[in-house]
């Protein structure tokens, strides 16, 4: 049974700044759902939408099939996460975990029921008698979320719920976040910008650019992909290259990049001659020493870093172009030098074509 | 970053000499002025004692001062429930024209007390109600003390990000439930403060007060206007040291009366805790709906109407038709009258830039904490029961000091708190960075002083000059009560009055009010341009 229905959702703000622009989508019964985008892309504002803190000036918001685009937010029966907290201050933690049950007219034994299991869910029921001000970022997290748990709702939203945590608690909330969901059977809307983080916690990943929905699909589908420049740029550390189509062969396009470089593709939906902008991720890059058969390029070693495990190695084409190849540490990789030509492949099937943007590749990859 | 600056450059203000030079500023022309009274209360107990035995006397003190708390109680009361809701409307509703009504809301505090009582009374008179003399003034006090609940409501309000509000909202309770529950607990400090001021304010006010009675045609006084008047309407039957004595009992009692309600308020702010009590929510769940909220609409927006913004400038419409006036007279208190605001905004500024880097940048936590509650008392202590303390305290010493001189020295007693208090909040947001980042490029001190620190803190300086040379303008009681030959334009209009003159007395109002609203807004703009 479908849980949450947009229908040609629409919000301008001053009458011309469009924040989302006719948006549809469908989020499943216990689907845990990442909304990702840019800043200003629009997706905290079809959040608060959902949320009932905006309204839209056209299109309908159904929750389990019943439209609640007027409901006013308190009627919404919805928990929500926010990024800053919103931990009440002057109340305690347990107050602030029981504050909606309290409000709903629960029983003293219900709400002192549902305070002590969403404490413990979070693993915060020692620190119930502590005020806001004495916890760390993290707990703070874990408080809002008993909090938005304990109003009863089964659906959750989460605005940026982990943008205002450090790195290494990041890493251990996000997961437990994403157990919690599924094990209380909620549908959860992650809005963020960090395409790390919701492919590792979701079902399916939406992508926004300036207030529209432009790809959707589990974190797969849209890492292998991409329907477009600015999805393959946003949702993994790409290489972008201009060329043309030289040659159509077999299951094969080849792309010409510059003199003597070659690529090919699987993509066969382009015509000879058509000038095309070429991506492949940094990790699906092959280096090596000599010249190998097929789409194999060559290029020099300009600079070489050392970054989460990788090296990435910067190689400058022939022309202005430069590939980044992420690698696999190894004392032969650790051992080349800078300046040294080497050579590149890339498994064609793994090389994506987009045809050239109208306004250049790098007005196309320009970020705001 | 700043206290090097200042240290190394133009300002000594981390010197033991500064330091004394503040303290003793603070102490000799402030607080010991402010409080004089009480050594001569103490050193006077005797003939207190003898003159308080005679009941009629005993009966004149008290039925002035409970007279005056109950007015205060009141309207600090009404200023509260009317004050929330108009100040949310302002600054949580978005319809044309809120800015506007957020600006004309603020218009009484700039006026004369005494036209904007005489104004009021006069609008009262006109409307023939039949209103007994508690009401009469509750109503005139109500038209210059709710701008104040407003103002500090506003600003804490403004200061309240709303996601604690959507957060409340998300988890189920409606609007009022959130006000009571999230809202109300985060700006109780403002709340207290609000109706702390408005009780002070409306417990020392003279001027309106003599004039609004006067006009009523009554002769029972308030608290202040007893000690204002000394020996005039009820008192007249006593000797000139008795009525010295009267004055400086009421005088007393009034700043006892401040200090211990501040001092208990202080205490009351520190309990944090605030009953969620669950079973108001379906009460305030039914209150949502849209006819009580346009019932609340139309009550707020009459109140505001009919009881804030027409009584004050009732009085423009009443002069139209007056066709002789003594210009000169006129002139000649209001120069004096901007004569004196001009002096005690200099000086005030002069002394309270240095005391507000003080209390931001003082390393000592305690001291600094003793010093803004010393630099706030002249805020809670009436400014009739303050002018008549300070008068005493120069004639006790034997000093011929010129009217006017203490008249300047009066009101610099009761406005410094203003400059200190508003310095001291743009000190605190003065971010060091700014000055880290001029000094980075290589700006010398003088050069960051002059391209960043004034130009952050010019609002404020403004701010403040504003707040003090109206606050100024405005003054009747500590006026009248630190000297018997004032001669400034509120003072003049209370002279009017009680001379009977109400219609010189009804075209001197309006040209005050037209004038004051004229500053007030010039330099509002002024200060706007400049941010």
């Amino acid at each position: 049974m479908p849980k949450i229905i947009l229908e040609n959702i629409r919000k301008t703000y001053q009458k011309t700044i469009v924040a989302v622009d006719n948006v549809s989508l469908r989020i499943e019964d216990r689907e845990y759902v990442s909304i990702l985008g840019t800043s200003g892309s629009g997706k905290t504002t079809l959040l608060r939408i959902i949320a009932g803190f905006e309204t839209p000036e056209t299109g309908k918001v159904f929750f389990d099939g019943q439209d609640v685009s007027f409901l006013p937010p308190e009627k919404r029966n919805i928990g929500f996460v926010f990024q800053d907290f919103a931990l009440f201050p002057h109340l305690s933690v347990w107050e602030n975990v029981v504050y909606s049950p309290k409000i709903k007219g629960l029983s003293r034994e219900q709400v002192n029921d549902v305070g002590r299991r969403t404490l413990k869910i979070v693993g915060l029921f020692s620190r119930k008698e502590s005020f806001p001000h004495e916890l760390s970022g993290g707990m703070k997290q874990r408080v809002g979320l008993a909090r938005a748990l304990a109003s009863g709702s089964k659906i959750l939203l989460m605005d940026e719920p982990l943008g205002s945590l450090d790195a290494r608690i990041k890493r251990s909330l996000k997961l437990e976040l994403r157990n919690w969901v599924k094990e209380l059977g909620l549908t959860a809307i992650h809005v963020g910008h960090s395409q790390l983080e919701a492919m590792e916690v979701s079902d399916r990943i939406f992508i926004m650019n300036n207030g529209r929905i432009i790809q959707s699909g589990p974190p797969e589908k849209l890492y292998k992909s991409p329907n477009s420049i600015f999805v393959a740029d946003f949702i993994s550390e790409s290489n972008f290259l201009v060329g043309t189509v030289v040659a159509s062969k077999d299951q094969y396009l080849t792309v010409r990049i510059s003199e003597g470089n070659k690529l090919q593709s699987t993509n066969k939906n382009f015509e000879l001659k058509q000038k095309v902008v070429v991506s492949f991720s940094s990790e699906e890059v092959k280096l090596h020493d000599k010249p190998v058969e097929r789409s194999c390029f060559k290029g020099i070693l300009t600079k070489k870093i050392f970054l989460q495990g990788r090296f990435y190695f910067t190689m400058q084409l022939e022309g202005k172009q430069q590939v980044i190849a992420g690698l696999v540490p190894s004392s032969h990789n650790a051992a080349r030098k800078i300046g040294e030509t080497l050579y590149m492949t890339v498994n064609p099937s793994r090389v994506l074509l987009f045809s050239y943007p109208k306004h250049g590749l790098k007005q196309e990859l320009q970020v705001f | 970053m700043l206290p090097f600056l200042l240290k190394h450059s133009i300002f000594k203000l981390d010197s033991f000499f500064t330091k004394l030079l503040l303290l003793g500023f603070l102490l000799l022309f402030i607080l010991f002025p402010s409080s004089f009274v009480l050594i001569f209360l103490l050193k006077h107990s005797s003939e207190i004692v003898s003159f308080l035995s005679l009941p009629s006397r005993l009966y004149l003190i008290t039925g002035a001062l409970v007279f005056s708390l109950k007015i205060a109680a009141l309207v600090a009361f009404v200023d509260l429930v009317f004050g929330l809701p108009f100040a949310w409307l302002l600054t949580r509703s978005q319809f044309p024209g809120s800015r506007l009504l957020e600006n004309i809301s603020s218009l009484p505090l700039a006026l004369p007390t005494s036209a904007l009582g005489f104004s009021a009374a006069i609008f009262w008179s006109f409307t023939n109600i039949p209103l007994s003399a508690f009401w009469f003034l509750v109503l005139v006090h109500l038209s210059f003390t709710f701008p104040f609940a407003v103002g500090i409501l506003g600003t804490a309000l403004k200061r309240e990000t709303g996601s604690l509000e959507q957060a409340a909202t998300i988890l189920g309770a409606p609007k009022l439930t959130v006000i009571r529950t999230v809202i109300l607990p985060q700006i109780k400090p403002e709340l207290i403060t609000a109706m702390f001021f408005c009780f002070a304010r409306s417990l020392s006010e003279t001027g309106a007060t003599i004039v609004a009675l006067t006009v009523f045609g009554v002769t029972k006084a308030t608290a202040p206007v007893l000690v204002a008047q000394l020996g005039n309407g009820e008192s007249a039957q006593i000797t000139p040291d008795e009525k010295m004595l009267l004055a400086a009992i009421i005088s007393g009692i009034l700043i006892f009366i401040s200090i211990s309600l501040f001092s208990l308020l202080h205490t009351i702010m520190k309990n944090k805790s605030f009953p969620l009590l669950p079973k108001m929510a379906h009460l305030e769940t039914k209150l949502n709906s849209s006819f009580f909220i346009r019932l609340k609409n139309i009550i707020l927006f009459s109140f505001f109407i009919f009881v804030i913004l027409i009584p004050p400038f009732f009085i423009l419409n009443r002069v139209l038709g007056v066709r002789t006036f003594d210009f000169s007279s006129l002139a000649v208190n209001l120069f004096n009258s901007l004569f004196i605001a001009l002096c005690v905004t200099i000086v005030n500024l002069l002394m309270g830039v240095p005391m507000a880097y003080f209390l931001v940048h003082s390393g000592s936590k305690r001291l600094c904490n003793l010093m803004n509650f010393l630099v706030d008392i002249p805020l809670i202590i009436p400014t009739v029961a303050l002018g008549f303390s300070l008068g005493l305290y120069w004639k006790n010493y034997g000093f011929i000091v010129p009217d006017m001189l203490l008249i300047v020295m009066a009101h610099l007693a009761f406005t410094y708190p203003y400059v200190v208090r508003t310095l001291r909040d743009a000190f605190i947001g003065l971010s060091n960075e700014f000055i880290d980042a001029s000094r980075g490029f290589g700006a010398p001190p003088i050069m960051v002083l002059r391209s960043i620190i004034l130009p952050l803190l010019a609002p404020a300086f403004v701010t403040a000059a504003v707040l003090v040379a109206t606050r100024s303008l405005s003054e009747t009681g500590a006026t009248m009560a630190v000297t018997k030959n004032a001669v400034t334009a509120p003072v003049y209009i209370v002279n009017l009055v009680n001379n009977q003159q109400l219609e010189q007395a009804g075209i001197a109002s309006a040209l005050l009010i037209i004038l004051t609203f004229a500053m007030f807004t010039l330099l509002r703009r002024s200060a706007f341009v400049k941010r």
